[in-house]
Formats: structure tokens, C-alpha cells, sequence
């Protein structure tokens, strides 16, 4: 084993016994990965009494929780801060998250009743994926993979019930790890900045468009090309949307067409 | 915090790709030299990665290639490293470390053993084994006990008793696996989804190595969550929130070096000289969700109270310090005038008086699509409310201190928006959109 370099002796000798009560904080960060630091004890416990805590936390690990932490001063925020434009976070009964959780660790299987967007209720087996969540919605999504080699996309909040099953074709399990590797064609658009003002913030046109991948072009004015998938059009456009005039679709002709006939309909409310 | 400063900026270019093709341009963007360059470099590259460090002329391309969103596979927001830098190369210097490390290794251990464990490993520095005294050994073995950082007994060792030693039970070894994966749920809900977030980070770092090495569970088992638009940017700013609301917790007065919001060149990382200084009671932060944008709001020290608060962006400050105490009397009062000035202002900018918005939304559905347009006014909405609703379409009203902040927000919901007053922000909005139809309606589409 090879030691760090900054373990040098002549420099550990330079630290005082006192080092280690002082930054007691500190040691423990190097220590490994067993001892969390009191500030991210205390951040974790500033979260323990939120609504995520109740939805994603069992009893027993809440209580366990509550009684390591007792010690740990709470990471006071919630006087000093505000969320502005935030969603406010709802997240719907997730009992079927940790069932289908171990189906994906343990390679099985699952049988799902589900209601469709129409009402019907459906019965069907198949492979889980991933979990989808989704911040901007706010919502869990399962994708999983039907024996017909279809991938869909339930609500979590539309599961009905969930019963995990050995998967005796294990062709599915592959297929569905590929799915995850291989995510299908991506689109392309080109967007540009054009701010009114020579000091408007570039920063809030990056930062629009982050979540998705991107390609800042040298190019006067700036442009970026921006990678989406199809299901991801109508969200993409309501960030191109909220700058107006100041941001350009360069490409395609299928988002500028959108974006005509949404300023269209839009200047029609006025009139 | 200079340093923190220099690799904070550099890291968001990289991640937003700015001037990041010229290494001049973006030299000159932030306002440092070239050697403040390579070094920052060099840092974010070690911190960012374990692995063999790239030579200088690809280190650029190495920090773009690795810390650029990819969605569909990244799941970890090697942004976050930014709050491992502070303390690695202090900490990784404490011998005190290496006992811990030894005994996470090799289990229940003697003194014996571990003076052997000490001489049989190489430090990479000088490449020569160095030889520790018992005594140094035994005096850490005892800051250890002291500190409960690890327990000693007394056992019959191969000639005699001896004192043995191991390590505390440590936070996650109270948890069953089950347990774990449900705190790692929560964890990496709470990092991508909320803010503050930084200190999740290297938590769930450890989580996921107590996992793999006491649980033999790899990451990749684990990682059955995509986070879809996890805008991993906003963790760049929190190290300033972190100090900001350490000032607050103890009502302290802090200078601030401040780069001006007017200025078009970022350079928030040099010329302390060019910077403005003020001395300032932070009071409140806002977090703006849609820009991802950190603000501070509070007093100058000696600002006459009839003055509105100060608002600084986050992002501009480039240094803090600590200047003095604020006294209780001063703090309450400006903290009841913090609280007024942030009951009506959609974001952060403050009026005497308010104005009353009123938008029609309508809803146009397609197939049996839920009401989408009616969750999003409810969910991001803030305090307005819906007042009249006709089939479709329903009328929602606030009040505001500055009708212009909702602007980039009624824009996004398109025609389904429609502002009914007042005058002039609905003006705004329709030559907004008139402006927009102009960009497109000459194209041949």
C-alpha cells in the first residue's frame, strides 16, 4: 500500500495533539468512509422532519436516526432561507419504490397492476429498468420492459400493485440493461442567445438549458446546441419560451414552427 | 476562500462551457494568469478524479470532457468535489488517519501490530520506509481512545495481555442493509432535488464506500435512479450560503469583496482593489429556483433605517470576512425589516407598494392529458390564487412588489398564459411576443 504523500513525517510532526479534538471535524473526513462529519450529520438531520423524510424513510430507520442524531445540532437554515419559485415538493404513496428497488438490485422480475391515463386498470408482467423522477413534474416514474420487448413508462402513483417474480427468460434482464445504455436517437436543436442588453446575464441562458446535454459554439452571437429526446420537446420549449425574443431556435424547423404558432395563438390573446 | 473562489469559477466555466476553447478569453473572463490557470487545473483534476492526472496541455480537456452533464447516465454532480478541497490535503496529512485507516483494514489490531502495519508501508514523498517510535504510537492510540474515535481491551495476546485495539462502531454500521439502501434513497433524493445539498455529497460518498467495502455492494447496484433535470450548477454557489449562514446563526457583521452586477465581465477572482468592500449584516438568503441564482439580502453597518435592505448576488461575492458583531437590538429590527421586504416580491426585489397581477390560464388538452398548466400555477404559483374559473381556463392573481419578476415565468406557459392586468406588464408581454413572431415569421417554415 502506498501511502499519501502529505503524509510526510516531518510534516505530521508539525501537528499538535490539540489538532485532532480541534478538527475532530476534519480527521473524520479522511478517516474513510465510516465517520460522517458533525456538518453533514446536521444536514442530514435538518431534513429528517420534511414530508421526503416521511415518504422515503421507514419507522425503524427514522427512529434510528432520530435517536444517532440526537446529538447533532441541526443545521439551522429554515429561518434564514428562502425558496423562491419553487415547486412545492409532493411526493405520492411510494411503498411499491423499495419492492421494485430490490426486483432491479436482485434481477427479478415484476408483476404490475396499474391504472392507464384512460382508467383502465391493467395487469401485466415484465423487467424493471430504472426509476424516472422527474423534478420539474415532480413525479416517479417506473420504465420497464414488457415481454413483448415494448418499454413503458408507468406513475409511480398509478401502480396498484407490485409482486416481484423470478424472470425465467433472462433475455429481458439484458435487454433491459441495454435499454440503459442505449437510450434510442437523440434530437438535435441550436438556440442562441441574443440579449437586448449588452450586460443581461449569459448565465441564466446556461443555466436553462443544463439539464440537458450541451454544446456552448464559439460563435458570434452565442449559440448552443442542445441534445433532447422527443418526449422531452414540450419542456425544452417552455425554457426556450421564458426568454422571449432573446433566445433564438436556429434548429430545427419543427421547435421554430412551434414556437410561431405559440406567438401567434399568443398575440391573438391580445387582440 | 480565494482559492475556493478561483476553482468555484473555473469549474462553472467548464461546466457551462464558457470561453473554455480559449484558454485567453477565459482567463481574461475570469481574471487570472495563466499559472493561477494551470494550477486551479491541476487541483479540480485531482479532486475530481482518482485515477492517473493528465498532462498540462490536456488537462482543459480533461476537466470539460469529465464534469459536462450527461444525461441518461451521469448520476454523480462532480461539481460537489468543489467541497472536498477545502479540507483533503490538511486532512490527508493527519497519522492519526492512518491508525483509523489501519484498523478499517486489518480489524481488531494490537499496539504491536500497528507499529508493524506503520513500518511496513511506504511513503510515497521520500520513497523510504519510515520508522515511528512506539511511544509516537502509543501517545495517537491514546488521543484515539480519548477522542471515541476507537475502544481499547485488554486480551491475551500470542506471549502475554496485551491491548488491542478497534475501531467505534461507526453511523451506517447501525443500519441493516435495507436500511442503507433506504438512506441512500433519501440522500440522493434530497442532493438532487433540494438545496442546501453540498454537505449530501460527501455523505453519500461514504454511504455508497461503507456499502462496497462492509457490504461488498458495488455503486453501480445501486444507481436504479435517473434524476431528470438535476441542474447540477446550483451546488457552485452553496460554499458562500454555508459561511453566510454561520454569519447569521451568530449575528455577525461580515466585510464583503463585491463584484459589481453591472459589469459585463465575470472576474470575480483577481483585483481585490477593483472589487467594492462592504461591511454588511446578512439577514436572509433567496434561493431562485428557475435561475438557479443564491442572493443575500441585509444592512450595511451604519445604514439608516430607513433605507431598504441590500441585496447582493451570491455568485459576484469573491471574498468574506469576519467583521464584527451586530448587536441583538440592531439584529431584530433588521430582521423584522428582512421579513417585510420578502413577504411580496415574487423573487427579490423590493417596493413600498404592490401591484395586483391577474393572468388567464387556459388549458388545451390533448388526448386525456391531465390538467398540467392548473398544477404548475398551483405548484410554483407562491402565495396567488386562483379566483374564477370558466371551463378551460381559470383566473389566477397576486400581488407583487415588482410585476417584471414574473415575466420569464408567464412567458414559459406561452399562449395558455394570459396577462389581464396591470396595463403595463401585459403590454410587455404582448410586445414580447410580437418581438418573437418577428424572429421566425420571415423563415421559410
Amino acid at each position: 500500500m502506498i501511502i499519501s504523500k502529505y503524509n510526510s513525517p516531518l510534516f505530521l510532526e508539525k501537528l499538535h495533539k490539540d489538532y485532532l479534538y480541534k478538527h475532530g471535524e476534519l480527521l473524520s473526513v479522511e478517516a474513510g468512509p465510516y465517520l460522517p462529519t458533525q456538518a453533514e450529520l446536521s444536514w442530514l438531520k435538518s431534513f429528517l422532519t420534511t414530508d421526503i423524510a416521511t415518504s422515503l424513510l421507514s419507522e425503524t430507520t427514522s427512529q434510528k436516526l432520530e435517536v444517532l442524531l440526537k446529538d447533532s445540532p441541526k443545521l439551522e437554515w429554515e429561518n434564514y432561507l428562502t425558496k423562491k419559485q419553487v415547486p412545492h415538493t409532493s411526493i405520492p404513496n411510494v411503498s411499491y419504490l423499495y419492492l421494485i428497488k430490490q426486483a432491479i438490485r436482485e434481477n427479478n422480475g415484476i408483476h404490475l397492476t396499474y391504472e392507464t391515463k384512460s382508467g383502465k386498470i391493467l395487469s401485466e408482467e415484465g423487467c424493471p429498468i430504472e426509476f424516472v423522477y422527474n423534478i420539474a413534474k415532480k413525479r416517479w416514474y417506473i420504465k420497464w420492459l414488457k415481454e413483448n420487448d415494448s418499454v413503458m413508462t408507468t406513475p409511480l402513483d398509478l401502480i396498484k400493485e407490485v409482486n416481484n417474480m423470478k424472470l425465467e427468460d433472462s433475455t429481458l434482464i439484458e435487454k433491459a440493461e441495454n435499454y440503459r445504455w442505449n437510450r434510442g436517437k437523440f434530437k438535435k436543436a441550436v438556440v442562441e442567445w441574443r440579449p437586448q442588453q449588452s450586460n443581461m446575464d449569459i448565465h441564466r441562458f446556461l443555466h436553462a438549458f443544463s439539464a440537458f446535454k450541451t454544446f456552448l459554439q464559439d460563435s458570434e452571437p452565442i449559440a448552443m446546441e442542445i441534445h433532447y429526446q422527443k418526449e422531452e420537446e414540450h419542456f425544452l420549449l417552455s425554457k426556450i419560451r421564458q426568454f422571449g425574443p432573446h433566445v433564438f431556435i436556429q434548429s430545427p424547423v419543427s421547435l421554430q414552427k412551434a414556437m410561431l404558432e405559440t406567438a401567434k395563438r399568443a398575440i391573438s390573446n391580445y387582440e | 476562500m480565494k482559492n475556493m473562489k478561483k476553482r468555484q469559477e473555473l469549474l462553472r466555466s467548464f461546466f457551462y462551457d464558457i470561453h473554455v476553447h480559449d484558454k485567453d478569453r477565459l482567463m481574461d473572463w475570469l481574471g487570472i494568469a495563466s499559472s493561477t490557470y494551470y494550477k486551479t487545473l491541476k487541483e479540480m483534476a485531482n479532486l475530481i478524479s482518482q485515477g492517473e492526472q493528465p498532462k498540462r496541455n490536456q488537462l482543459a480537456n480533461f476537466v470539460r470532457e469529465t464534469i459536462k452533464y450527461e444525461p441518461f447516465q451521469q448520476t454523480n454532480n462532480l461539481l460537489a468535489a468543489l467541497y472536498e478541497s477545502k479540507t483533503m490535503r490538511e486532512l490527508a496529512a493527519s497519522r492519526y488517519t492512518l491508525i483509523l485507516k489501519f484498523l478499517q483494514q486489518y480489524g481488531k489490531s494490537s499496539r504491536q501490530e500497528l507499529i508493524d502495519y506503520f513500518n511496513s508501508h511506504v511513503l510515497e514523498e521520500n520513497q523510504k520506509t519510515v520508522q515511528f517510535s512506539e511511544s509516537e504510537i502509543t501517545r495517537y492510540l491514546g488521543d484515539l481512545e480519548e477522542a471515541s474515535f476507537i475502544t481499547r481491551t485488554k486480551e491475551k495476546g500470542a506471549q502475554r495481555m496485551e491491548n488491542f485495539y478497534e475501531l467505534q462502531a461507526t453511523f451506517f454500521e447501525h443500519f441493516s442493509l435495507n436500511e442503507l439502501f433506504e438512506l441512500y434513497t433519501f440522500i440522493s433524493f434530497i442532493i438532487n432535488t433540494e438545496v442546501p445539498s453540498a454537505s449530501g455529497y460527501p455523505l453519500q460518498k461514504k454511504l455508497l464506500s461503507h456499502l462496497e467495502y462492509k457490504h461488498d455492494y458495488p455503486e453501480f447496484l445501486l444507481n436504479d435512479t435517473f434524476y431528470q433535470y438535476p441542474y447540477f450548477g446550483k451546488v457552485l454557489d452553496e460554499y458562500i450560503v454555508y459561511d453566510l449562514l454561520h454569519a447569521m446563526n451568530n449575528n455577525e457583521a461580515v466585510t464583503v469583496y463585491y463584484q459589481s452586477v453591472k459589469s459585463n465581465r465575470k472576474q470575480v477572482v483577481n483585483h481585490q482593489e477593483q472589487l467594492l468592500q462592504i461591511n454588511f449584516v446578512p439577514l436572509h438568503i433567496v434561493f431562485d429556483y428557475l435561475f438557479a441564482r443564491w442572493y443575500v439580502i441585509g444592512a450595511e453597518v451604519n445604514q439608516p433605517k430607513e433605507q431598504p435592505l441590500k441585496r447582493l448576488r451570491i455568485d459576484f461575492i469573491a471574498k468574506m470576512d469576519t467583521h464584527s458583531t451586530c448587536s441583538s437590538d440592531d439584529w431584530s429590527l433588521w430582521e423584522a425589516q428582512a421579513e417585510k421586504e420578502l413577504e411580496k416580491p415574487w423573487c427579490i426585489t423590493y417596493r413600498e407598494t404592490t401591484e395586483k397581477v391577474r393572468v388567464k390560464f387556459t388549458f388545451y388538452p390533448v388526448d386525456q392529458q391531465e390538467n398540467f398548466i392548473r398544477k404548475r400555477v398551483e405548484e410554483q404559483g407562491q402565495w396567488g390564487r386562483i379566483v374564477e374559473e370558466i371551463d378551460r381556463s381559470f383566473i389566477w392573481e397576486i400581488e407583487v412588489t415588482d410585476t417584471s419578476e414574473l415575466i420569464p415565468w408567464i412567458r414559459s406557459f406561452g399562449s395558455s398564459a394570459t396577462v389581464l392586468e396591470p396595463k403595463p406588464l401585459q403590454e410587455k408581454i404582448h410586445a414580447s411576443w410580437k418581438e418573437t413572431l418577428q424572429l421566425y415569421d420571415h423563415l421559410e417554415i
